[in-house]
């Protein structure tokens, strides 16, 4: 019985046409964001933030369910009926929820088509959020049908989706002056279900929200709050009595009270570095290439280059590497990689663009397969000395290729050829041991002139 | 006079102007509250928003069918009756908006009157009264949701966001003019959707 009654409900409620106007809207949004998400976590974070459009709509396509029986001039009619009133609106909730929670997932689906790599890393931590997202569509929908039922004018339903969306745009400004990205804001934040997301990456290069989670903590108590607000709404909703409607508030103090006792002092303090998507994974057949979680859709782009670089460095130069590791470029140090790995740094969400099979070899190659020392670059990106040492890491990609030094624009460009000329110039052997020299030099990060090392008046021939 | 105290009545406008005048006190409470320059744009658009979507109630009497027997001429009546709602909702938000701090400019907020009313209009035409504040209500939420920042051009990106431009935007100004024309002329000519 009840089964049959949902199905009905279903298909005649304002649930089906709500959530494809609901689901159809938020994709609008997220599709009219000008680039691609870079992340599945960015795209996940993404659609949380989204909500501030979505659960207003979502509040009034329930309070224009809530209102139906008003509508349709039937209050009266059902009145009399002896069935209690709760067993008469849960189906038409349960409907509701249903529709509620498909219009986040199909959303959540949709959106992929705007995402960078769909292929790409999807973290375990990106399942809570999603869950949650769902859960707040549920309380929306739950308490707009109580609303509904307690207003039942036609005005309700508009009323409604503007008050929310007052109360999730411009609440946030009020509590703290400069908003919730600034750093010190009050994790009371969490209370809003869209997600508010303080600046991350503080003194660091933005990597977007892919290297980050929302600590356990955070989740449950933004879970046990929407949980308490969505029975309220139903309890609210499915209430006869004047005296059973005060109880239904109950909860709503209830999950304040506990999610209260679980929110941090402070915003930043619930967003933590999720381990597990910088952790390495490593490949099992050859060449090993070991890359960061959040990295690993780059994979098969690496594999032909990185094959082709280790066979070159293992032709030209001793003691070469036999195993390519990947690191974050944007949360790179100078620790230096053991003699047996060439460490390739790639910007996190590196573009197609500089994923070519040429672009990555000559990348492997810089400095004979050693990354830049980051503490010999010159305070300046364009003083003499960068320029100088970015030349002297670009003539070995030149040496080791049998080609001209790859150009990037830059002034190191005619400096790396001249240096090229100037070392081919020299013995073989010769040539073979100051590109081991340089290359030792990097792996150690020494100080002192790398184009005179490469090129120098022979004291280290 | 009972004829036109019977005719507010039948068209629910005692709840229409409560809930007008509610619209009013939150925006000069929200003026009193928001300080960022914004967040008060944004309480303007929103208030607007909201109090002009309340005249959709009263758009369509309580029964279609006894309006359509009447012999009266409903067309100039349904025009008088939208202008003038448009017109009370217009002078209880400037009221409220441009008293003390101003949170909007009169252009905008005479603007964005008009082109709402016009898609509650058009709405009560197409959808039916009940369900008319749905264009005006996504449409300005899709807006304020997809643009960070009013757009200068292409001109259908400014035709589309054209509650959110800046007051001496004339493409926004003349798109607000024209939905508010169409929607009000077409309201007046067919009426509400029963």
């Amino acid at each position: 019985m009840g089964g049959r009654i949902l199905r009905i409900e279903l298909l005649r409620s304002v649930a089906p046409l709500a959530a494809l106007l609901i689901a159809a809207a938020g994709l609008f949004v997220i599709y009219a964001g000008n680039l691609p998400e870079a992340s599945w976590m960015d795209l996940v974070v993404r659609q949380r933030t989204l909500l501030v459009l979505i659960l207003p709509l979502a509040l009034g396509a329930g309070a224009w369910q809530g209102i139906r029986e008003r509508r349709s001039k039937v209050e009266e009619l059902f009145h009399t009926t002896p069935r209690p009133r709760w067993r008469r609106v849960l189906p038409t909730a349960g409907a509701m929820a249903i529709a509620a929670v498909a219009t986040y997932l199909v959303t959540l689906a949709g959106a992929t088509g705007h995402l960078q790599h769909a292929n790409g890393y999807l973290p375990a931590s990106a399942g809570p959020l999603i869950a949650i997202g769902a859960l707040s569509m549920v309380a929306a929908v739950w308490v707009g049908l109580a609303v509904g039922a307690l207003l039942p004018s036609p005005l309700t339903s508009p009323m409604v989706v503007v008050a929310g969306f007052v109360a999730l745009t411009l609440v946030p400004n009020m509590i703290h002056p400069t908003g919730p990205g600034s750093p010190g804001s009050p994790g009371g934040y969490l209370f809003f279900p869209n997600l508010q997301v303080p600046d991350l990456n503080e003194g660091k290069v933005d990597t977007g929200a892919a290297l980050h989670m929302l600590t356990g903590r955070a989740n449950l108590a933004q879970a046990l709050w929407l949980l308490a607000l969505a029975v309220a709404g139903l309890a609210l909703h499915a209430a006869a009595r004047p005296a059973t409607r005060l109880a239904a508030l109950l909860p709503i103090a209830l999950g304040a009270v506990v999610a209260v006792a679980l929110l941090p002092a402070n915003l930043a303090a619930a967003w933590v570095d999720n381990p597990h998507a910088t952790e390495l994974t490593c490949t099992t057949d050859q060449p090993r290439i070991c890359i960061p979680r959040a990295q690993s859709h780059m994979l098969d782009k690496l594999r032909d280059p990185a094959g082709q670089a280790l066979s070159i460095l293992d032709s030209k130069l001793p003691s070469a590497p036999v195993a390519v590791t990947v690191q974050i470029d944007e949360r790179a140090d100078d620790t230096r990689p053991a003699a047996d790995t060439l460490l390739l740094r790639l910007e996190l969400n590196a573009s197609d663009a500089a994923l070519t099979r040429d672009r990555l070899l000559a990348r492997m190659l810089e400095g004979g397969g050693v990354p830049l020392c980051l503490s010999l670059m010159g305070r300046e990106p364009t003083s003499e000395t960068t320029t100088r040492y970015m030349a002297a890491r670009l003539a070995v990609v030149g040496w080791l290729l049998d080609r001209e030094p790859p150009q990037r624009g830059g002034p190191e460009g005619a400096l790396a050829i001249a240096a090229l000329g100037a070392l081919r110039a020299l013995p073989a052997d010769q040539q073979r041991a100051r590109v081991t020299a340089l290359r030792d030099a990097e792996r150690g990060c020494l100080t002192g002139d790398r184009l005179d090392l490469l090129t120098g008046s022979g004291t280290n021939g | 006079m009972r004829a036109l105290a019977l005719y507010l009545r039948s068209r629910a406008v005692p709840a229409t102007v409560a809930v007008v005048l509610g619209c009013a006190v939150a925006l000069w409470a929200l003026g009193r509250t928001v300080d960022h320059p914004l967040a008060r744009a944004l309480a303007a658009i929103l208030i607007t928003l909201a109090a002009t979507t309340a005249i959709s109630h009263g758009l369509a009497g309580p029964d279609h069918d006894l309006d359509t027997t009447a012999a009266i001429a409903w067309p100039p009546r349904r025009a008088a009756h939208i202008i003038v709602a448009g017109a009370a909702v217009l002078g209880l938000l400037a009221a409220a908006a441009l008293a003390g701090e101003p949170m909007t400019s009169i252009g905008q907020l005479l603007r964005n009157v008009a082109g709402l009313t016009g898609l509650v209009a058009f709405g009560a035409v197409v959808l039916g009264a009940a369900r008319a504040p749905l264009i005006p209500v996504l449409w300005t939420l899709l807006v304020l949701g997809s643009v960070p920042e009013p757009p200068a051009r292409p001109t259908y990106k400014v035709i589309f966001t054209w509650m959110v431009q800046p007051t001496d935007n004339r493409t926004a100004m003349l798109a607000a003019t024209a939905i508010a024309v169409s929607g009000i002329l077409g309201y007046a000519m067919l009426g509400s959707r029963r």
